[in-house]
């Protein structure tokens, strides 16, 4: 529907609007000889623009049909207009003029937040389907729809700190990849080499979890840590709770990341496409019927950049991780109230890790070791509000394959998972005060194994054992409910909580019961204190497992041994397959944190809290295939430490952060089985003492953003060598000095990225330059020591590393 | 180069970025200032009661490499710096004989380092003999252990490879549960293994010692088997790699070790031959299910230089010598490895000479 025109409104109002760049017409239509019906759409993202006003006036002479310059705008003072009409967009973007008195008329579009725009308009010649206008946005625009300063954390949880897409698509240093735009928080430690790894509070990456929708992802990462497997486009916010997460999540004992899926958008069909050195994807979305839908897809192209570069020189042969991830969403109103959501996504990877061999033809690679890891879940999701209670309720299903596979000696493993997993949860407002939250969640986990081993060449044998092979099935489960009150009581709120957790693994059973308690005071305006105290619990499977040890491996065959910090074994893709016995272990931990808010005008927002956690590893047996049980060595891993955080929230210009983390992780030998040494205490493998992370965009005009990211933090802890004994022919063992005694040294570095945009009618152009280590400063991840293993001769690190990225908006 | 490359791919993918690569460790195969080892020599040098019937006869001119409990053992060691081979005393050698399970890291334990007796060492390492070579009687079975604890021992070699630490400190410094730095030390293992298989099992038997798990009867044993020998060096047959290969084989030539051979400034030599075919010897073992199993095994060789740069590795286990380009001495020390950890070396030396 077009609104009619009002009458006459005087021009020093409409001009008194600032002048800025011009959008330009494509289209021209005229339905009636003295009628102008047109749209206004925002260039770029094609969204139509509502509630703007739209001035027809007397076009001048000599100025010819279209886009107007700045420097030819109207201007009233010296050119008053011997009339004006002034339209009204609708919903739709639409205009209508009528009875307009001349064939050339200046139109002149004033609309919030969009440049003012003029175009000469020849009314004899515009196409039927009618005049289509193109707004620039206003830079400053853009960033408000996205402002959402988070409210007081929710309920249950003491600190949450949430990131907008704007943040993960431009923060320096992670090519717009949500998780590791997460490690820039406080309470996140830096990942070697700036992969993807997550460890929260000194938690090891196994005992956080990550969720989607409602339930878990199996795996935050892709394979080598290269990028998460759910792209920024398919996720609207990101939700990180480091430590005393609320009741609603369980099954681990560090902290949990809640992406929370995209809102799908119906104004207009819309999407993306992106390219940079780790990969590309792409994005669509739009209205489907009543709802609306969004599709995403995404492929690492890595092992197609190793390959050509093997096939250039015959002599290299890499490691070849490969990956893909898919994501498809759908929206549709159900009633007044409700909304229903289908989700289908998934992700696969595989790393290849070849040899050269020799062959009558010549050299040839062939694959020595593979691992493939893949999944695939469908979820529905419905949501809706019934009085004072709001329900949602999502099952969803997800199938898991796991393989690794040695071709040359006929090994193989392979784990099918076909899991089926439901949340429900309720919430209803008891009085103004109290507000209860009633949910469960279950997974079970019905899994199939087959182990094949290869045909065996016996010593002295005339023919080789043939190749076997066995299967294993089971069924493993994990079932939540768990209560939450949030509970108002002046500057007070409470939040007392209980989750109730089972485990079972065949006829083995555990159970848990995990009180929580986060209590938030605000004691001033602004301010507010947080506190909370909580036991979690975490089922332990012990499980043969196959990992490709590919980083150690590679690294070897690049130059002698390599000593590498703890941490990154963590980037190593595993894979799990059948449990070792019906046994299930819990570990229990518990945590306490504290927190201090201030918020300081509209957009600061200061932040001190402090932690622990306490974990019993429920490590003090370890189960052997034959079903027996021996002893283990006993340990308890503990960690504290402090966060201050100086945020400024995402708006027009400048948003960023200071966060520094001051903290210690330890393991504590309760109970020494083996070899003793005199270590009672060994630093944990993502012990990192201070990790302070400045980090700043700000935008210029021209659609020109420049950010910069500057970390220093302390040095990860590995296990040095002290001696070496022969062992044969160019062969020595390496003596391990005690476990993480020794320490990389301090890590600093300065990544910079520029960001521009080019606004066209129909897209917008990105494209972003991402330089890390600008000052090329040597920051070891990795030594090198000689073949004797006495002595380091090379570090590796990162040097300088530029990266150029290109992204297309549809 | 393309280890640079390679390196820069190692630990971080794609847009995560390349690893900054500096200086590549020297070739193992490069000695340097510092005494290193590089091999081990087991010598049957007096037979003993289990050696006296049931084995066959080995060449003359080759040393039995596999002892038999009551044989008397010498152990030498090869040693050398890039000033050449050195002898072993110059490291002050401490030679201890070691069980199943750890070695060095129990040093500091009380009885650890005490003299060796008859029987074979329980759980804690013994002294041999010191000095230059190491002349001892294998120990026999204990009775109160289980087979396969004694049929197994590692020798260790201690020693300081600076003249700022002494052997003394390096072994209070390996059994220090506090793990300090190793700097100055020299040290090696290598299996010892008693011999012939089927000698084993028959002196274990008359020992009293039940071996479990096997599935044959004490006169399934009574059969000849001629015990493991160590290789000897031979003369390097080795021709130039540019030059085109006559059917008569004349670019071949022969390289000794007491003799210089004369090479050409800048030329690449292959070597073709190092072993003596007659060091190809049969492994004799007994399966559980008491079948006797045979596998023919020849030795295998590395090399070592004092000098940078004159030896290259290549695919297949070639072995290249490129005389530098300008006239010079230098040396290659080749090291045989057979089965059972028999062993032999000798040193090759190298003139260069413009062409």
């Amino acid at each position: 529907m077009s609104l009619r025109l009002s009458g006459p409104i005087g021009a020093a109002l409409a001009f008194s609007l600032p002048a800025v760049a011009l959008g330009a017409p494509t289209e021209t239509s005229l339905t009636a000889s003295d009628s102008l019906r047109g749209t206004l759409r925002t260039a770029g993202d094609r969204k139509p623009i509502s509630g703007a006003r739209v001035l027809a006036v007397p076009a001048p002479k000599g100025l010819e049909a279209g886009a107007l310059e700045e420097a030819e705008f109207l201007d009233p003072a010296l050119d008053a207009p011997a009339w004006i009409r002034t339209a009204e967009t609708d919903e739709d973007g639409g205009f209508l003029f009528e009875g307009l008195d001349a064939t050339r008329v200046r139109l002149i579009v004033v609309a919030p937040g969009h440049v003012r725009a003029e175009t000469i308009v020849d009314t004899s010649d515009l196409p039927r389907r009618g005049l289509v206008l193109f707004v620039e946005p206003d830079e400053e625009a853009a960033y408000r729809t996205v402002v959402e300063t988070p409210e007081s954390p929710p309920s249950g949880q003491v600190k949450s700190t949430a990131m907008e897409a704007e943040e993960i698509r431009t923060a320096p240093g992670t090519q717009g990849d949500p998780l590791r735009a997460l490690q820039n928080l406080p309470g996140v430690a830096r990942s070697p080499g700036g992969l993807g790894v997550l460890v929260l509070r000194g938690a090891s990456p196994n005992q956080s979890r990550v969720f989607l929708g409602g339930h878990p992802l199996p795996r935050a990462f892709h394979a080598l840590a290269v990028a998460s497997v759910v792209p920024a486009a398919a996720i609207d916010r990101l939700e990180f709770v480091p430590g005393n997460f609320g009741s609603r999540y369980g099954d681990t004992t560090g902290g949990v990341v809640v992406l929370h899926p995209a809102e799908l958008q119906r104004e207009g069909t819309h999407g993306h496409a992106r390219m940079d050195l780790v990969g590309v994807g792409a994005v669509a979305s739009g209205p489907l019927g009543r709802g609306a839908y969004l599709v995403a897809a995404q492929r690492g192209w890595v092992d197609v950049v190793l390959r050509t570069v093997e096939t250039i020189d015959p002599a290299q042969t890499f490691l070849l991780p490969r990956y893909y991830d898919y994501q498809a969403f759908f929206d549709h109103p159900v009633g007044h109230r409700g909304l229903l959501s289908a989700r289908v996504l998934g992700a696969g990877d595989r790393v290849q890790s070849r040899t050269l061999a020799f062959s009558e033809s010549g050299q040839e690679r062939e694959v020595a070791f593979e691992l493939g890891s893949q999944f695939h879940r469908a979820d529905l999701s419905y949501r809706t509000r019934h009085r004072r209670w709001s329900f949602w309720m999502t099952p969803s299903v997800r199938f898991e394959r796991n393989v690794t596979r040695s071709p040359r000696s006929g090994n193989a493993s392979i784990r099918n998972d076909g899991i089926f997993s439901l949340r429900t949860e309720g919430t209803r407002r008891i009085t103004q005060r109290v507000e209860l939250t009633v949910g469960a969640d279950v997974e079970v986990d019905r899994y199939q194994t087959r182990v094949t081993t290869g045909a065996i060449e016996i010593f002295g044998e005339a023919e080789p054992r043939p190749a076997s092979s066995q299967g294993e099935a089971g069924l493993q489960t994990s079932t939540g409910s768990y209560l939450a009150l949030q509970i108002a009581l002046g500057r007070w709120t409470l939040a007392p909580g209980l989750r109730a957790s089972a485990f079972t693994l065949g006829e083995a059973a555990e159970a848990a019961l995990d009180p929580r308690l986060s209590a938030h005071w605000a004691f001033a305006p602004r301010w507010k204190f947080s506190m909370g105290a909580g036991l979690y619990s975490q089922a332990l499977i012990p499980q043969r497992s196959g990992e490709g040890d590919f980083i150690q491996r590679l690294t070897a065959d690049v130059a002698g041994a390599v000593r590498l910090p703890a941490s990154i074994q963590s980037l190593e893709p595993r894979a799990g397959f059948a449990p070792v016995t019906d046994a299930i272990d819990v570990a229990r931990a518990v945590q306490g944190s504290t927190a201090l808010a201030r918020e300081v005008g509209e957009s600061w927002l200061f932040e001190l809290g402090a932690w622990t956690r306490l974990r019993d590893n429920a490590d003090g047996q370890s189960y052997a295939l034959n079903g027996t049980t021996t002893l283990a060595t006993k340990t308890w891993s503990t960690a504290y430490g402090m966060e201050v955080l100086a945020r400024r929230s995402l708006g027009p210009r400048l948003w960023g952060w200071l966060g520094y983390t001051l903290s210690a992780a330890d393991t504590r030998i309760i109970d020494p089985i083996g070899e003793r040494t005199d270590q009672e205490v060994i630093p944990s493998s993502f012990d990192q003492r201070h990790n302070l992370v400045v980090l700043a965009s700000y935008r210029l005009p021209r659609r020109w953003r420049i950010g910069g990211r500057f970390r220093l933090v302390s040095g990860s802890p590995y296990t040095d060598l002290v001696g070496s004994v022969w062992s044969g022919p160019y062969s020595f063992s390496g003596v391990a000095g005690l476990t993480h005694d020794a320490r990389f040294p301090l890590f600093h570095q300065l990544d910079l990225r520029v960001d521009k945009s080019w606004v066209l009618h129909r897209v917008e152009v990105g494209a972003y330059l991402d330089v890390q280590n600008v000052y090329n400063r040597v920051n070891p991840e990795a030594y090198i020591y000689d073949y004797d293993l006495r002595t380091r001769t090379n570090a590796i690190g990162l040097p300088i590393f530029p990266s150029l990225g290109l992204r297309v908006d549809y | 180069m393309e280890s640079r490359f390679a390196c820069a791919l190692v630990l971080l993918w794609g847009a995560a970025g390349a690893g900054g690569c500096g200086d590549f460790p020297e070739a193992p195969w490069v000695l340097r200032a510092e005494p290193r080892l590089l091999g081990f020599r087991v010598e049957v040098v007096e037979a003993g009661p289990n050696s006296a019937e049931g084995l066959l006869p080995i060449p003359a001119d080759r040393v039995r490499s596999q002892p038999l409990p009551g044989d008397v053992v010498e152990l030498s060691a090869f040693v050398a710096s890039s000033d050449g081979e050195i002898p072993t005393a110059a490291i002050d050698p401490v030679w201890l004989l070691c069980p199943v399970g750890p070695c060095l890291s129990v040093l500091n334990e009380p009885g650890a380092r005490d003299a060796c007796g008859d029987l074979v060492p329980e759980r804690l390492p013994c002294l041999l003999p010191a000095g230059e070579t190491s002349r001892f009687v294998a120990p026999n079975f204990d009775p109160a252990l289980a087979f396969e604890e004694q049929v197994g021992f590692r020798v260790a070699l201690v020693g300081h490879s600076t003249d700022d630490t002494t052997t003394s400190d390096c072994l209070d410094r390996m059994g220090d549960r506090s793990k300090p730095r190793w700097d100055g030390c020299v040290a090696g293992y290598f299996g010892l293994t008693y011999g012939p298989t089927t000698r084993v099992l028959k002196a274990a038997l008359e020992a009293g010692i039940e071996v479990t798990g096997e599935d044959f009867e004490p006169e399934d044993l009574d059969f000849p088997v001629a015990p493991l020998f160590n290789p000897e060096s031979v003369p390097l047959v080795i021709e130039p790699t540019e030059v085109e290969v006559s059917f008569f084989g004349a670019n071949k030539f022969v390289a000794t070790s007491d003799a210089v051979t004369v090479l050409e400034a800048g030329a690449a030599y292959s070597i073709l031959e190092a072993i003596d075919p007659r060091d190809a010897q049969t492994l004799v073992g007994l399966g559980g299910d008491g079948v006797v199993r045979r596998l023919r095994s020849s030795p295998s060789f590395s090399v070592t230089t004092d000098t940078p740069d004159t030896l290259e590795f290549r695919n297949r286990g070639d072995w290249v010598i490129h005389a530098p380009q300008t006239p010079g001495h230098f040396e290659v020390f080749v090291l045989l490895s057979g089965p059972a950890l028999g062993s032999a070396w000798s040193g090759f030396e190298f003139e260069v000479r413009e062409p």
